[in-house]
């Protein structure tokens, strides 16, 4: 193994290089762990396989369909592509996006060993994987939106356009990692672009606008040159900057990851909730707020409006996508119902983490004093809150924007909310995932029903819950009118189901949930 | 009105094969307090957990205030332990915990007494912080604080001295000596003679007796 002394002190300070490192413990792992058998590949080719034979055709017909768009909105094209890229940067920020692994963050970062040496194949991942999603972005909207015959050379262009984009988004990523206050002002720039594509997605039907024409080839390739000479650049500065990382922060985004991959592998996803919230509070500074009794409210109630106070951002970002079912306007019912229930549930959860932890270690309850069903009752009500302004929202914009039937669809909104928050708690309620349940044969071969019904732990309930809801969604292309009678069979469906559970399923005199 | 706040008969806990504790008798009247020693393994722990019903015991009966310790909410609101490290909620600051532990059990968080433990148990620093970023030490703190903060009227302390500072290990002593003068009943556990001889209270040595018979009423 080469090693060089550092110039300068006189300490005998080694310097490591990372690739003979690197290479050194690949070998020992690969000795240890064996080879990957001929079985595992021949699952692996298999499923692949599997997977391009059965979703193949039709996602190609639907990505690359036999005839382009007619007269497709720029409006409606530039809200895709600022939501694409908006949705990329948020995907690699919330993972990175530089990861190593568990081992080698723990050994390596602190070993004597250059970071650039150590970093180099994770930034070399980061920008091949952004480049790999550009270019799919860049093909797709090529196959949809180009007019046909498409020819080699345009097709090439964009590709290496949207490479390129790829590759930038993912460097201001990297550097956003690196640097914090560059991460503040780039999150705040994809908050802005992700803020204009809504705007732009919601106005694009009733503002009209001319079909842009597609640039012409020299057009096209002087901005995939310049956007790639600009990625080769940035690259270049990256590469050259990766010895002023923080171990601090590589070594919190490669725990992160590794405890995805855990749960990924241990198909135990229960915890990943209570990771995400410890991550959202991570570096927040609190300053304590007096905790006094809400008239007529119970304590709990409290305790959830000062959370509700300090996620205000979420809030913010909430109230925004209750906008996203008006955007998808003219979809069939079945892309809404499921965008409205998910939107609800997410609302809902925004103060549910207590009980995720209540309900995992009932200690707090016990110092509290409280029964179950007391605690249940409490906690429930910033969920049916939330979940009834969301949805009320999301079906007052969808009934404005689009060519639902008329009726009350806000009122509809408001009914459906508890049904939901019902929904949500039993999901943060739920016990981790029970591995010990007997497996299922099935012609497919068998598999473990754990996973599955934790799964679906609280989703059947809520199909049932909001049937109303559903069902008005699902009619939505017909011209019913929405009546108060279906408002109101919501309204009581919803009370029911809030009344059975806290009877049924919460513990009136034990101090647990 | 039960003048006996613990009374333990006749109590055997089994762990696989193992026996942790056999044929446990012992009292803890109302307003005296009980310290069980002993080394590590002996069921200190175990006995506790039996008075605070987080562990059904194989054998013998155990009465907190003439009745079963039976998790219901009833039963902790009288009773405050720290047998077991709750998952304290993402969010809320040291100063916002024991402010809602205390304002749950109908007291007023704003009369002086959080105030008061603060300052003695040297919180006012960390009022703000997150419990999650607290050292072990300072958790410790913590849950004595929100323990003492509520009302009660028996505390169930599992070595209260935990990696506390020495200085602060008297502090706690003076506070419990105040909740046994304030009428309160302790049952705690512990490995420092210090500490048990400030609080004043008999002690009940689980190492050598199988059978102890001792009654720890003051």
């Amino acid at each position: 193994m080469t090693v060089r002394p550092s110039s300068g002190s006189g300490a005998d300070v080694l310097l490591t290089s990372a690739v003979e490192l690197r290479r050194w413990i690949r070998r020992r792992q690969a000795a240890a762990r064996g080879t990957i058998s001929m079985g595992t590949v021949y699952v692996a080719v298999l499923a692949i396989a599997m997977a391009i034979a059965l979703l193949g055709p039709g996602l190609g017909r639907t990505l690359w369909p036999a005839a382009p768009v007619v007269d497709p909105n720029p409006l409606t094209i530039a809200a895709l592509v600022g939501v694409g890229g908006a949705g990329l940067s948020a995907a690699l920020r919330r993972l990175g996006p530089l990861v190593i692994g568990r081992s080698n963050a723990s050994w390596l970062l602190t070993a004597p060993v250059r970071r650039r040496g150590l970093l180099l194949p994770a930034l070399v991942r980061t920008v091949l994987a952004a480049a790999a999603v550009g270019i799919a972005a860049a093909v797709v909207c090529v196959g949809r939106l180009a007019t046909r015959p498409v020819d080699g050379a345009t097709l090439l262009g964009w590709a290496a356009l949207g490479a390129a984009a790829g590759v930038l988004i993912a460097l201001a990523t990297v550097r956003g990692q690196r640097d914090p206050g560059w991460a503040r002002r780039w999150d705040r720039l994809v908050t802005v672009l992700l803020l204009g594509s809504g705007a732009a997605a919601l106005v694009a039907p009733v503002v009209p606008a001319r079909p842009i024409a597609a640039p012409a080839a020299p057009v096209l390739w002087t901005a995939a040159l310049a956007a790639i000479a600009a990625a080769v650049l940035g690259t270049a500065v990256a590469v050259r900057q990766l010895d002023d990382f923080s171990g601090r922060r590589l070594r919190e985004s490669s725990n992160l990851v590794g405890s995805y991959l855990d749960a990924a592998y241990a198909v135990e996803p229960s915890y990943l909730s209570d990771l995400r919230e410890r991550r959202s509070w991570r570096g927040r500074t609190l300053r304590s707020a007096p905790v006094r009794r809400l008239p007529g409210l119970p304590v709990e109630a409290s305790h959830d409006l000062l959370v509700l106070r300090r996620k205000r951002r979420r809030l913010g970002w909430l109230a925004a996508a209750a906008l996203l079912p008006a955007m998808l306007t003219g979809s069939p019912g079945w892309v809404l119902v499921p965008v409205l229930l998910a939107g609800g549930l997410i609302s809902a959860d925004t103060t549910l983490d207590a009980v995720r932890r209540d309900s995992a270690q009932p200690a707090l309850v016990r110092l509290l004093g409280r029964t179950g069903r007391q605690v249940v009752a409490a906690r429930f009500l910033a969920p049916a809150i939330l979940a009834a302004a969301w949805s009320g929202l999301a079906l007052t914009a969808l009934a404005l924007r689009s060519d639902l039937p008329p009726g009350p669809w806000w009122a509809l909104g408001l009914a459906v909310g508890p049904a939901v928050a019902v929904a949500a708690l039993r999901r943060a309620r739920a016990r981790a995932i029970d591995n010990s349940l007997p497996l299922v044969d099935t012609p497919m071969g068998t598999f473990a029903p754990g996973p599955l019904m934790w799964l679906f732990t609280g989703l059947e309930g809520l199909v049932v819950l909001t049937l109303p809801t559903v069902l008005a969604l699902l009619e939505s292309t017909g011209s019913t009118e929405l009546g108060w009678g279906r408002v109101l069979t919501q309204a009581g469906l919803s009370a029911l189901g809030v009344a059975a559970y806290l009877t049924l399923a919460a513990d009136r005199n034990r101090a647990a949930i | 009105m039960t003048s006996t706040a613990v009374s333990i008969r006749g109590l055997r806990v089994t762990f696989g094969a193992r026996p942790v504790l056999q044929d446990v008798d012992l009292t803890v009247a109302v307003g005296a307090a009980l310290c069980l020693t002993g080394e590590n393994g002996t069921g200190k722990t175990t006995l506790l957990r039996c008075v605070t019903g987080l562990v059904e015991p194989d054998a013998g009966t155990v009465r907190v205030f003439g009745q079963r310790p039976d998790e219901s909410a009833t039963f902790w609101r009288r009773v405050a332990t720290t047998v077991e490290q709750p998952s304290w909620y993402a969010g809320l600051t040291v100063r916002e915990h024991v402010e809602l532990i205390r304002l749950a059990s109908g007291a007023d968080p704003g009369d002086g007494r959080i105030d008061r433990l603060f300052t003695a148990l040297g919180l006012h620093p960390l009022a703000d912080s997150a419990p999650d970023t607290l050292s072990s030490g300072q958790r410790q703190r913590l849950l004595l604080a929100v323990v003492l903060s509520r009302p009660s009227e028996l505390l169930v302390l599992d070595e209260p001295e935990q990696r506390l500072d020495a200085g602060i290990r008297q502090v706690v002593a003076g506070q419990l000596r105040d909740y046994l003068d304030a009428g309160g009943s302790i049952l705690m556990a512990s490995h420092d003679p210090s500490l048990v001889a400030a609080v004043g209270c008999p002690v009940l040595s689980l190492d050598t007796a199988s059978t102890p018979t001792t009654s720890g009423a003051a």
